[in-house]
């Protein structure tokens, strides 16, 4: 039944996410600055995620993973957005402001890096656990039940009494612990955490971790878990997107990607990580930097650094296709028009 | 040849109506000549009290920090400019340790007129030039200022701007923590070749295990105040025998998501049982 002519009707249908989606981002793209002089933050982003899944987007400082997240939950209003964010439903860049006060933090929690920041200096812990019930209108007495209950469950000792604490009288694990109750407090579906234990020592890191790990599954919670570091992402997740110059490049199963990782970008990440487990006499580096967005090379925005580039990588941006460990992968090494298989 | 040397150094800070915080109890910390030693610890262990008096900021309040067989607290004069040059810090952060109102010029080079080591402004742009090409920049970033370079491309500038008076001892301050990981080996190549070709110390001050074993040949490590393990980092980091050792190595993360899941499985059954 299915036509070649694919008006938008048709096209929109086919997009339409199966109802077992709980998030579905199709075609996001992200522009900001003036009319006359504008920058493509993010371009032609797509996402499934189903409830409970856990994927980790993965990139370096301005590879869009941030803006992306950012954008799920409309937190820049400055930005233009264009393509769809479907929730439970709903296209998320088609509510206005209201509405959109509903879903955040209410539907989708979101949890920061740097807990200090997140949290206000002035207001007890409390206060701020409670802030998105009493917000929705839950009385007083059964949002305090709720805080109490929720900062148990992630193993705060004596919450009654720590309730009544200020933000600088925690460590920084504790203080990331009631940012993630702050996010957790409302029940959402999905939380989306942006790089929650970079600023954190390594065994805090690895209680947080456990932590989101053990709730999420006794919730059947979603997390969108954004973060430059691979190694955090090994244990956590399900499946990872990887991003570079504001585009998917890489998209595979946990596993596959760390025994196979498809794209050359993917490849030269994890081969930037200093293993305990192993020393070599010298780390492997990608060379050079990331484009800015102003300035993206012609063709494959990664051609510049990749080391298996070809004359076609140059002149044509690949798409994204199957790759050949069932993930996505945008590379010509994997095209039609390139060669069959990737080295 | 011991470069660095803490004896016995104890430093205890006191505040009204509280207790004395005792945030150094009796450090032992040998740096040889021409190493990188790694001291690893987590906030509040006490690595930056030990920065800070090797810096000559704070006065320990019992043993002795030398440098060179100079104690560097009673340090003064003559004796206290050498320590100044030959000593140079890189700290963490190179976005809020590079002056924003400096070009790369000013910055790589203060020192170099400071210390009268360049006889004018003409030379020093030579000079800066030299040391930006060696570090992986060019002549072309001379004139610009820190917030147009990228986070690896300031720390590179805070690397130049530390080896450009030619110290015999370099202490970095968690010098990679901030970074990208794809960066971060960048820099980490970078401090390698640097040691190499250069032949300076290094104490490498870190809370990832993987960074030290990879750059480190000893490691020190500190918990509340305390040495609580030493040695060549292959031993101490192949068979840790404190245990504070051995929770740190067991929470590094793995890039390996069969052995990272054993691992999770693993503690999530030790609290139930």
């Amino acid at each position: 039944m299915k036509t070649m002519t694919n008006t938008p009707a048709q096209k929109d249908a086919e997009r339409r996410p199966d109802p077992g989606t709980l998030l579905s981002v199709r075609d996001l793209t992200i522009e900001a600055g003036s009319k006359e002089l504008s920058v493509r933050l993010v371009d032609h982003f797509s996402l499934d995620m189903a409830p409970g899944d856990r994927v980790a987007l993965v990139g370096e400082s301005g590879s869009g993973k941030s803006v992306t997240a950012r954008a799920i939950m409309r937190l820049d209003p400055d930005f233009r957005l264009s393509g769809t964010v479907d929730f439970e439903g709903q296209d998320l860049l088609k509510l206005n402001e209201k509405q959109m006060v509903a879903v955040r933090g209410h539907k989708i929690g979101m949890v920061f890096q740097d807990p200090m920041g997140a949290l206000n200096p002035l207001m007890t812990i409390g206060e701020q656990v409670m802030e998105p019930l009493r917000i929705s209108g839950v009385s007083r007495a059964e949002s305090e039940r709720r805080a109490k209950s929720v900062l148990e469950e992630l193993g705060v000792a004596n919450a009654e009494s720590r309730m009544k604490a200020y933000p600088h009288e925690f460590s920084g694990g504790m203080r990331q612990r009631v940012v993630l109750a702050m996010a957790l407090i409302s029940d959402p579906s999905l939380i989306i955490a942006d790089e929650p234990t970079t600023a954190l020592d390594v065994r805090v890191q690895e209680q947080v971790l456990t932590l989101m790990d053990k709730v999420s599954k006794e919730r059947g919670l979603a997390v969108l878990l954004i973060t430059h570091d691979l190694g955090t992402v090994a244990g956590f997740t399900d499946r990872v997107a990887v991003m570079y110059s504001g585009r998917k490049v890489d998209e595979a199963s946990v596993d596959a990607l760390f025994s196979n990782p498809a794209h050359p970008y993917t490849q030269g990440l994890l081969q930037a990580v200093p293993r305990i487990d192993q020393t070599v006499p010298r780390l492997l580096t990608i060379p050079g930097a990331p484009p800015h967005p102003l300035n993206r090379p012609t063709g494959c925005a990664f051609s510049p650094r990749c080391p298996f580039a070809f004359d076609l990588c140059l002149v044509e941006s690949p798409e994204l296709r199957p790759s050949p460990e069932g993930g996505v992968v945008a590379c010509h090494l994997y095209g039609a028009s390139g060669k069959d298989e990737g080295s | 040849m011991s470069l660095l040397e803490l004896r016995d150094v104890c430093k205890t800070f006191h505040a009204l109506g509280r207790e004395p915080v005792k945030a150094l109890r009796d450090v032992n910390l040998t740096v040889e000549a021409g190493t990188i030693t790694g001291l690893v610890g987590e906030s509040g262990s006490g690595k930056t009290t030990i920065i800070k008096s090797i810096m000559g900021l704070e006065r320990p309040t019992s043993g002795t920090v030398t440098y060179d067989g100079i104690n560097i607290p009673e340090a003064k004069g003559e004796t206290l400019k050498r320590i100044r040059r030959e000593v140079q810090f890189v700290f963490q952060d190179p976005t809020s340790s590079l002056n924003p109102r400096m070009t790369v010029e000013q910055l790589v080079g203060e020192g170099l007129l400071v210390h009268k080591l360049v006889a004018g402004k003409a030379q020093r742009r030579e000079r800066v030039a030299e040391l930006l090409t060696m570090v992986g920049l060019s002549d072309r970033d001379l004139d610009r200022y820190p917030r147009s370079f990228s986070g690896g491309q300031r720390q590179r500038i805070a690397i130049a701007r530390a080896l450009a008076v030619g110290p015999k001892l370099l202490v970095c301050d968690e010098p990679v923590s901030a970074l990208d990981v794809s960066v971060q080996a960048q820099v980490l190549n970078l401090l390698q070749d640097m040691q190499e070709e250069l032949g300076f110390t290094v104490l490498f001050i870190a809370h990832d295990l993987a960074v030290v074993r990879q750059i480190c040949s000893r490691v020190a490590v500190i918990q509340l105040g305390q040495i609580v393990e030493e040695g060549p980092s292959e031993d101490v980091l192949a068979a840790p025998s404190h245990p504070y050792t051995q929770a740190l190595l067991a929470a590094v993360p793995t890039p390996n998501p069969a052995v990272a899941r054993a691992r999770a499985l693993a503690r999530l059954q030790e609290k139930v049982a």
